[in-house]
């Protein structure tokens, strides 16, 4: 609790992030949504049916912990198993932490014909979504738009395992469910931006089942790519300036695909999973800010020492880095975090973060 | 890192306060061992097993939410075991502290067998002395735990028997009573020749006392005697300080704890069903008032309003004539939601400087 005073506020530490300028030290923003609900005592539930209980536990965690909003990256918007006409249902229990799929909208190739476009207006969670984004703006944060990468939301329309299958046996229909994938996203988005104006919207995309823990550079190249190419095209005719993205697990090599196009505006965040190394990722995208990378599984079950040593060596790298560095975990904070590891990642900032 | 920064350190700030001399805002006292163990990942029992760890997690815990004093072990069904009865290790998701399993009396034959124990061998007390050895490496003050003679008296035969006693068998109840408080007394000793009656402040808890359990005559009768014979014991020895743990409904034995010395200051410790004003009328010329923040609030209260019940608190005890340091009424249940616990550090920093 003896920690050093701020220089500067969130505010001021973001903007000097998107200014290429040093803030006053390494800002931390976590994926937080689960664990923020456990530490205000409120069931899990909550961060994903309860947008105004959500959203305070959000900001008293984000103050507890010296967090910066950067975005306040909040549960997804886009709920796209749900939004097509599938089944999900709330977690449950000690150990669940998010959504739970009961049913894919898609089973069989005939289905992916009769798919039809969802209404964004009246489908899934976006109205819960819709009013978090409210609370958001008034109290002078950017409304954050939670999105998958079109891959992502196809492969969750009809099951990983299936959409796997079907990239090798049955390519076009993946890209039926990519297309129409990215034409709901924006669609959604849409009602964003009338809503919020694209000046204040803070777009979050994340890509977990393009990790190479699920498919080749080669399929991602072919397959993957050319939609990022195409979101980024659509984001920036929408007039969005301001773009995170989550590279979800190990994707270490689609990362020179990513890097030879880089289609977004920069800076943007790049965040890293911790199969990813910092200095890394820095080469291959000099002008983004790069956010990562601390192992959540050594969060959890770690030991203080282990994660305030861990989020110090990534404070060693991530300092370095010229285009900007924002200490994090490498995905979502487990809910089970134990408080004392998560204050270790706040303590290593004081300790070491300071430019 | 929003928080105003210390003038002084947690050592400086406690030993000004128990010399009289001014500090620069209300202490918050620690309360909290079974908090600290899910604080920090760990069983509950280990607070009460093993002194390395339970010293590591309260140390931590303590420095993340920024409590003074230091680490404390003890538990309140102290008595039992170190009289030759049995307890288990807290377990499960609800048990917070250890729990009798079999009493050392459970007939009136028993009480003539009863001996005392031995202090450096019995039940919890080579791991309470194993404890206080790293309390007096770290340089924070050395405590002793037990029970209240009255409390040691209930733990030995169960409190049950103790008041049925009462009643049929008054001449049994102070045999018992006759042998806790030379325990007691014994244990200080044994503390005091380890570490030098200067740096020892036991802290004796008197749950069984509650006006839930005996009646003011019954506490007249059978508790302030040997109150103020251990007290007087322990002060002769050349201890300054005693703290008492007033725990619980003792609104109509004040007049009697008042009687009892305390040191000075003494240090008394009250929970959620005494007033502030009634405290300080009561102790405030003798002692330093520790208190009362009601337990449920800080396990289930509304951060709001727990914010409001602390500022409101410290409002009233700030100035108590010989000072005030923050505390839960009783223990903080170990299920706190992390952020409750960060409001009461949160309360002091807005409501609780002296300048």
């Amino acid at each position: 609790m003896r920690l050093k005073q701020d220089r500067m506020n969130s505010a001021e530490r973001i903007k000097a992030l998107f200014d290429y300028r040093k803030p006053d030290h390494v800002p931390v923003s976590m994926i937080a949504p689960g664990f923020c609900c456990r530490n205000a005592g409120l069931p899990i539930t909550v961060a994903y049916n309860d947008p105004q209980n959500n959203f305070y536990a959000m900001q008293w965690t984000a103050e507890q912990y010296g967090w910066d909003p950067i975005p306040q990256i909040v549960r997804h918007t886009v709920v796209e198993t749900l939004d097509f006409g599938g089944d999900v249902r709330l977690p449950e229990g000690e150990y669940e932490g998010a959504l739970v799929i009961k049913s894919f909208p898609v089973k069989s190739d005939s289905d992916v014909e009769a798919l039809t476009m969802p209404d964004p207006g009246k489908t899934g969670m976006i109205g819960a979504a819709l009013e978090y984004g409210r609370l958001q703006r008034a109290h002078g944060l950017p409304a954050t738009f939670v999105s998958r990468s079109p891959f992502t939301v196809a492969s969750n329309i009809c099951g990983l395992q299936q959409f796997c299958k079907w990239l090798i046996k049955k390519p076009e229909l993946c890209e039926r469910l990519m297309k129409m994938a990215i034409d709901h996203t924006f669609n959604v988005l849409q009602y964003w931006t009338d809503a919020f104006g694209a000046e204040n919207v803070f777009v979050f995309m994340s890509s977990p089942s393009e990790s190479n823990q699920v498919i080749s550079p080669k399929q991602f190249e072919k397959f993957a790519l050319p939609y990022h190419l195409l979101y980024h095209e659509r984001l920036k005719a929408l007039g969005i300036e301001r773009f995170f993205f989550h590279i979800c697990g190990d994707q270490n090599a689609n990362l020179p695909h990513l890097a030879s196009t880089s289609p977004w505006r920069h800076p943007s965040i790049l965040s890293f999973g911790h199969e990813v190394n910092l200095e890394a990722a820095a080469k291959y995208f000099p002008k983004d800010i790069i956010c990562g990378n601390i192992e959540p599984a050594v969060i959890q079950t770690g030991t203080t020492q282990q994660v305030y040593e861990l989020a110090g060596a990534n404070l060693e790298s991530g300092k370095k880095i010229p285009g900007g560095f924002i200490l994090s975990a490498g995905c979502e904070l487990p809910i089970a975090a134990p408080a004392c590891n998560v204050f270790a990642i706040t303590k290593a900032v004081d300790d070491l973060g300071w430019y | 890192m929003s928080m105003r920064p210390d003038v002084m350190s947690s050592n400086e700030r406690i030993y000004a306060l128990l010399a009289g001399k001014p500090i620069d805002r209300v202490p918050l006292f620690p309360f909290i061992p079974g908090f600290c163990a899910r604080n920090v990942g760990y069983p509950i029992a280990a607070m009460y097993s093993d002194a390395e760890k339970s010293f590591d997690a309260q140390l931590k815990t303590m420095e993340q939410y920024g409590f003074d004093w230091g680490p404390l072990y003890g538990y309140a069904s102290y008595g039992t075991w170190e009289f030759g009865g049995t307890v288990k290790m807290p377990s499960g998701e609800y048990e917070q502290a250890p729990a009798h399993v079999t009493f050392p009396v459970q007939s009136e034959a028993d009480v003539s067998r009863l001996q005392l124990p031995d202090v450096k061998k019995a039940g919890c007390l080579p791991t309470a002395m194993a404890f206080s050895k790293l309390q007096e490496r770290s340089g924070m003050p050395v405590s002793i735990i037990c029970g209240g003679n009255f409390t040691i008296a209930g733990n030995i035969c169960s409190v049950e028997t103790l008041c049925r006693w009462m009643l049929k068998k008054p001449d049994l109840v102070h045999e018992i009573l006759r042998l806790a408080t030379d325990h007691i007394v014994d244990i200080v000793r044994y503390w005091v020749e380890t570490f030098g009656a200067e740096r020892v402040i036991p802290q004796i808890w008197e749950p069984s006392a509650a006006n839930y359990i005996v009646s003011p005559k019954q506490f007249e009768r059978f508790v302030l005697p040997y109150f103020q014979e251990s007290s007087a014991r322990i002060l002769d020895m050349g201890v300054k300080h005693i703290l008492y743990h007033i725990c619980g409904e003792q609104n109509a034995n004040l007049p009697y704890w008042a009687q009892v010395p305390m040191g000075d200051p003494g240090l008394a410790s009250i929970g959620e069903e005494i007033d502030a004003e009634t405290a300080v009328r009561y102790f405030g010329d003798t002692c330093i008032i520790i208190g009362n923040i009601d337990g449920k609030v800080i396990l289930e209260g509304p951060p709001e309003f727990l914010y409001r019940l602390c500022t409101d608190t410290i409002a009233k005890l700030k100035h108590a004539p010989r000072g005030y340091m923050m505390c839960s009424g009783c223990e903080i249940p170990p299920n706190s939601p992390p952020y409750n616990v960060y409001v009461m550090r949160k309360a002091i920093n807005d409501a609780g400087w002296y300048d």
